[in-house]
């Protein structure tokens, strides 16, 4: 029991166990519509293109959030002028946006001297966290989950009968910017939790094992928050009882219940 | 409501382009209320161009589209039901037979806009009607297509529009359910409501339809089935074989039960004549 209470006993412990639980509900919830949109790759290529944007902002001081938009943004409009008008598809679009933005960010990092800090925007550091950071990561969650809570009907309607919504008047692209919009938001906060390279790892994963465990959709949120609960508490204790990567354990984690979940899933359809 | 006049859907010249490629030109359809018209014509003929363009999602060159008698607008279109292709809809998205039926309801609430009680009423009685309100806790993609297709007549239904537009409701479902979804249509038509609906199928179409055009980017025949299914206008529509095939199965059994209650009236006429 005291290994359990034991990390707790420490002040960074508990900002980075707090900030940790509000990015798993951020990413466990948005991650459902990003995996049932078929969004997975569109997300792993923001949470790439955001480098250059953090980079900047990391080396000027200026605010983390901001870089990421601006970069979140220049992805968005530069993925719909690559593929507006038909000679690239869309998947190849986003990969040319998503290596080029990326590799602006990697070169970006290289002019810098400053190799710890950019590790930790590839690696995260939760462990680093201070109470303004997880201010900012509390008002982000309450920011997607109250989007998420008002479009509710909105997402549904352009995710299920895209053409029926739209002759309701709904402007799918508008829904689908908002989505952008709020992956921008759980990238940026996701990132001091497992980084930039394994972020989708957090977004899609817990969505997608929560996907095998029920067809209704608030189940599916509910099940994949507690999924990325789950994950970043063993990545937690793992990464402080044997001083390994917070986030590559947080990942592995969800990682390793996503196989369990889906062997369980096939074993029993075997029967 | 007769044919001159502005009642029911009217379409009037419509010509619509994706870029240079012409889909339809100067099309004009008119559908009354208590009346079926099938578009038939072979794939690219513009079929569903024609109901997405009647929807507002396609831009048009020219041509004008009227409900009756008012220039078909976005308030105007919450009044049009519209059933899509089966590919059309995420069948894995999780939602239930319910939910699906309510977001029927959605178009007359706005952003951020919630059904209510008379709502959900509304979309009960639909279920009802098209006998799968058992089915209303049910994720729709755990339905035989016929299920669907009945889900999707329903919201049709909760929508309470005056036009019913569907989009191939035969294709990709058994001769069954073909004749039941059908009988379901003839049901609603009997209601007034106006209804297009495109088809590959001639011999389903020729039984329900009121009225049938052939499109192949134009109109190519328009009238009654009788009239309009003639070897000459299948050959101009189709091309050559097709055609045959197409004439010989307009000429099979009755399926549905409007298909066999005209021709119980067509044979009886037809006694009364001989006698």
């Amino acid at each position: 029991m005291d290994r359990l209470t034991e990390p707790f006993q420490l002040t960074f412990m508990q900002h980075a166990f707090a900030a940790s639980l509000l990015i798993g509900l951020t990413c466990g919830v948005l991650g459902v519509y990003v995996v049932l949109r078929r969004m997975a790759f569109i997300g792993d290529a923001v949470s790439h293109t955001v480098m250059p944007g953090l980079v900047a902002a990391y080396t000027q001081g200026w605010s983390l959030l901001g870089g990421a938009l601006v970069s979140g943004i220049v992805t968005a409009l530069g993925i719909g002028w690559i593929s507006r008008r038909g000679l690239v598809r869309e998947d190849t679009a986003i990969g040319v946006v998503f290596t080029g933005l990326f590799a602006l960010g990697v070169v970006m990092i290289s002019a810098t001297k400053s190799f710890k800090d950019v590790n930790n925007l590839l690696f995260g550091n939760v462990l680093g966290v201070t109470p303004e950071d997880v201010a900012m990561i509390a008002g982000s969650a309450l920011v997607v989950c109250a989007v998420l809570a008002l479009l509710h009907k909105e997402l549904e309607l352009t995710s299920f009968d895209p053409i029926h919504a739209q002759v309701a008047g709904l402007n799918a692209d508008v829904v689908r910017y908002v989505l952008l919009f709020l992956l921008v938001l759980a990238v940026v906060v996701g990132i001091q939790a497992v980084g930039v390279v394994l972020l989708s790892g957090l977004l899609i994963t817990p969505a997608a094992t929560a996907s095998l465990l029920t067809n209704r959709l608030q189940r599916m949120m509910l099940l994949s928050v507690v999924d990325a609960f789950v994950s970043v508490t063993i990545g937690l204790y793992a990464s402080y009882y044997f001083n390994v990567s917070t986030g590559g354990a947080i990942v592995l984690a969800a990682a390793a219940i996503f196989v369990v979940v889906s062997g369980v899933r096939a074993a029993k359809s075997a029967l | 409501m007769s044919r001159d006049g502005t009642w029911g859907l009217r379409v009037d010249a419509l010509t619509v382009a994706y870029g240079a490629n012409v889909a339809l030109e100067a099309v004009s359809v008119v559908c009354e209320p208590g009346e079926i018209v099938g578009l038939l014509g072979p794939n690219g003929s513009g079929k569903s161009t024609l109901l997405k363009a009647v929807l507002g999602l396609l831009p048009k060159v020219s041509g004008s589209i009227t409900l009756n008698g008012a220039i078909v607008d976005r308030g105007c279109r919450a009044r049009m039901a519209y059933a899509p292709q089966r590919g059309e809809v995420d069948w894995t998205f999780p939602i239930t037979v319910e939910e699906v039926v309510l977001l029927g309801r959605q178009g007359r609430h706005g952003l951020f806009g919630r059904p209510g009680r008379a709502d959900r009423q509304i979309a009960h009685e639909s279920l009802e009607r098209l006998r799968m309100r058992d089915f209303r806790g049910h994720q729709i993609g755990a339905l035989s297509a016929g299920q669907q297709q009945r889900v999707f007549l329903a919201r049709a239904v909760a929508q309470q529009g005056e036009v019913l537009l569907l989009d191939e409701p035969l294709t990709g479902v058994d001769a069954q359910t073909q004749v039941e979804v059908l009988d379901l249509v003839d049901d609603l038509r009997s209601q007034g409501l106006a209804i297009v609906m495109t088809t590959h199928d001639l011999a389903q179409a020729a039984q329900v339809c009121n009225r049938i055009c052939l499109l192949n980017r134009h109109i190519v025949a328009d009238g009654a089935p009788s009239e309009v299914l003639t070897p000459r206008a299948l050959m101009e529509t189709y091309g050559g074989r097709d055609a045959i095939r197409f004439a010989g199965a307009a000429q099979q059994e009755p399926t549905t039960k409007v298909g066999r209650a005209r021709a119980r009236a067509v044979s009886a006429t037809q006694r009364t004549g001989d006698q």
